[in-house]
């Protein structure tokens, strides 16, 4: 398992009231997996998300990733996990205005330690796997939308992360953009990686293997999608699990 | 390789730094303005204050480290000065009897005078000195051609004269002055010497445009007797301590020997001084002081204000990019790293800031020296020191602002459109 929830729940104290962005859930993520998290918005979908990021910590119940509670990380330790196992893509993309699309790329190899030279050469390397050789030393507001997004993907795998965490990736895309977004994310999943996509958008969702749903902050089904071929699996091509 | 890490890790830091300031080159300008004026403040003082040390310097040299002038002045009773001439001036009498004291290691009696010096068909307007032959070795004033008064010429008031380079120049040309007649006051001297050049003291007063006489010549023939009352009278002795050491103990026993010779009752019937290297120095500092002063209060305030528009300035940059904040969070940095980034930044552009005072400062140091007339030096140490200074001041006013950045939470931070 790479991630392992018990009973994790996030609230927030709003004035003499408390939000309850998510009920205490718990699910497992298994290496290599390829799950999308769908629900409306408001749902707690990015709470959720951040939470297996180590982005944010539950208020209540366990989260283990890669074997560590993430009680016990300091915000240092944190800091190292983000940088070398896991790999962010944002809706907003989140690239640095000022910097190259090359430098945008090395960021988290610099926060990693590894030297100018090298840093460039892995940097290079994760924009050709996005094919985006051609833009490396342009600056962010030079590119299109999916261009920037795919500059945010080979951000997000340039340490060589086995998580990588996509948040609504193609809500600020067109669908062709958005589909293309897809492609990229299913190759990362078929080398092995584990990708965890947010998104609203069912079409989308079922591009990926599983399926956790979201409503009101509670998980309302977790279920697998099936491609075309059968492998034991119902009519709809939906195989049911126990929603926690 | 730890080492290499961390260097790289700093060049590093500084590029994301200055990515800042070249976005918004105006405002960081702007907020570099308190630094520029502190700084250059702080540089204009510092090239004064070395430029009135040198000035002293070069005059303690010109002056010699170890001599001692004795002035007559007026005695002054009840804050009136007393009209007419001095009623006790100093004497050769006096001088002899310093020589004598311990730590004194000789005394010389002068007078001086101007006069012009006629060489054929040249003639030069000068000062002439009378004075004793220790008046060279008192001054560590070397010949360059000749010999100095013998014991003969002192005693018979003997018509020879020992030139300044710049006499010698001006009447001889290239050619050997000694052993050539020159015409004082319509009176035949032999030039028996030539000085070796002094150059220009501290305040530019030309040292080598002068000729000497012995004491008794100048007396009776030249200078008159510029005092009825007592033709022993001279202007000035000029005296010599055995070192450096022996400094304090000569001025002593000085002044104790003069009050006893001239009958001074106490410090306001006083009718002598005692120069030396030091007490010039002492009154140049004090001139320097109000300035330095003055300039120290303007650095001081500018750099405080500077900082704290740093601060300012700094927290809203926090403020304005904490998306950017998030986003390092987010991909690994460790909130030390965010701090670091944000320290270093107010650094650079106090840095920066501290390079363009160094500019302003050295141009108004060079104002300075031009309208006002001081001598100005600019040390490159200390144009390093204040820029050094400059950044520590970033370092310490950008300290709580990175501090605040580096509390960011990561989410919340991404959350901010
Ligand atoms: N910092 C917060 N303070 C208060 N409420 C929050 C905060 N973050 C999220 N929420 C609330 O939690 C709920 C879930 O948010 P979120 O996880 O962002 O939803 P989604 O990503 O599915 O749109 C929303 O109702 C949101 O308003
Ligand atoms: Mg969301």
């Amino acid at each position: 398992m790479i991630a392992e929830a018990r009973k994790i729940g996030k609230s927030y104290a709003l004035g003499s009231t408390t939000v309850t962005a998510l009920h205490p859930s718990s699910f497992s993520i298994a290496s290599g997996e390829f799950i999308a998290i769908l629900g409306p918005s408001g749902s707690g979908k990015s709470t959720l998300m951040n939470i297996i990021g180590l982005l944010d910590r539950p208020s209540v119940g366990q989260f283990r990733l890669n074997g560590t509670d993430c009680a016990d990380l300091s915000d240092d330790k944190a800091a190292q996990m983000r940088n070398r196992f896991i790999g962010f893509v944002f809706q907003a993309y989140h690239l640095l205005p000022r910097e190259t699309v090359l430098k945008n790329v090395e960021l988290p190899l610099l926060y990693a330690g590894i030297g100018g030279r090298e840093r460039e050469r892995r940097a290079t390397t994760a924009l050709a796997a996005v094919k985006l050789s051609h833009r490396i030393l342009h600056l962010p507001s030079q590119l299109s939308g999916g261009e920037q997004q795919r500059a945010a993907i080979a951000r997000a795998i340039v340490t060589n992360p086995s998580l990588i965490l996509a948040d609504e990736p193609t809500g600020a895309l067109d669908s062709a953009t958005g589909w293309e977004i897809m492609r990229l994310l299913g190759a990362l999943n078929r080398s092995g990686r584990t990708v965890v996509l947010v998104t609203h958008d069912v079409h989308i969702a079922q591009q990926a293997r599983r399926i956790v749903s979201l409503r009101d902050g509670k998980i309302i089904s977790d279920q697998a999608v099936v491609p075309g071929r059968t492998d034991g699996t119902d009519d709809q091509g939906i195989q049911r699990h126990a929603a926690a | 390789m730890i080492k290499g890490y961390s260097v790289m890790r700093l060049l590093d830091y500084l590029s994301a730094a200055g990515g800042a300031m070249r976005a918004n080159p105006f405002r960081t300008f702007l907020t570099m303005l308190g630094i520029i004026i502190g700084v250059g403040s702080m540089i204009s003082m510092a090239a004064i204050g070395a430029g009135a040390q040198a000035q002293v310097q070069d005059q303690i040299r010109s002056f010699g480290a170890n001599v001692l002038m004795i002035n007559a002045v007026p005695r002054n009773r009840n804050g009136i000065r007393e009209a007419g001439n001095v009623r006790r001036p100093l004497t050769s009498g006096d001088a002899r009897a310093i020589a004598e004291l311990g730590p004194v290691r000789a005394a010389a009696p002068s007078v001086a005078g101007a006069a012009q010096v006629v060489h054929g068909s040249l003639n030069w307007a000068t000062t002439v000195n009378g004075t004793a032959r220790d008046h060279f070795t008192i001054r560590g004033w070397e010949l360059a051609a000749g010999r100095l008064f013998s014991p003969d010429d002192e005693r018979d008031a003997g018509k020879v004269v020992v030139i300044g380079s710049t006499v010698a120049h001006k009447l001889f040309g290239d050619g050997d002055p000694v052993g050539q007649i020159v015409r004082i006051l319509n009176a035949p001297f032999e030039v028996i010497g030539v000085l070796r050049e002094k150059g220009t003291a501290g305040d530019g007063q030309k040292q080598d445009d002068v000729v000497f006489v012995p004491l008794m010549t100048a007396m009776m023939r030249l200078i008159g007797s510029a005092n009825t009352v007592n033709r022993d009278a001279v202007a000035y002795i000029l005296a010599s301590a055995r070192s450096e050491t022996s400094m304090t103990a000569a001025i002593m026993e000085i002044d104790a020997l003069l009050y006893q010779r001239h009958d001074v009752a106490d410090d306001d019937d006083k009718d002598f001084t005692v120069t030396t290297a030091a007490s010039i120095l002492a009154a140049q500092k004090a001139s320097t002081r109000t300035v330095s002063f003055l300039l120290g209060s303007i650095a001081a305030v500018s750099l405080l204000v500077g900082g704290i528009s740093i601060m300012n300035i700094m927290l809203v940059s926090v403020t304005e990019r904490t998306r950017e904040i998030g986003l390092r969070l987010a991909v690994g940095a460790r909130p030390r790293d965010v701090r670091k980034q944000f320290v270093l930044e107010a650094a650079i552009i106090c840095a920066a800031g501290g390079v363009f005072g160094v500019i302003l400062g050295g141009l108004l140091a060079v104002g300075v020296a031009k309208f006002v007339g001081w001598r100005v030096l600019l040390e490159p140490q200390t144009a390093l020191l204040a820029v050094a200074f400059a950044s520590c001041v970033g370092i310490f006013f950008g300290y709580y602002p990175a501090k605040k950045a580096a509390s960011l939470q990561p989410v919340i931070a991404l959350r901010s459109d």
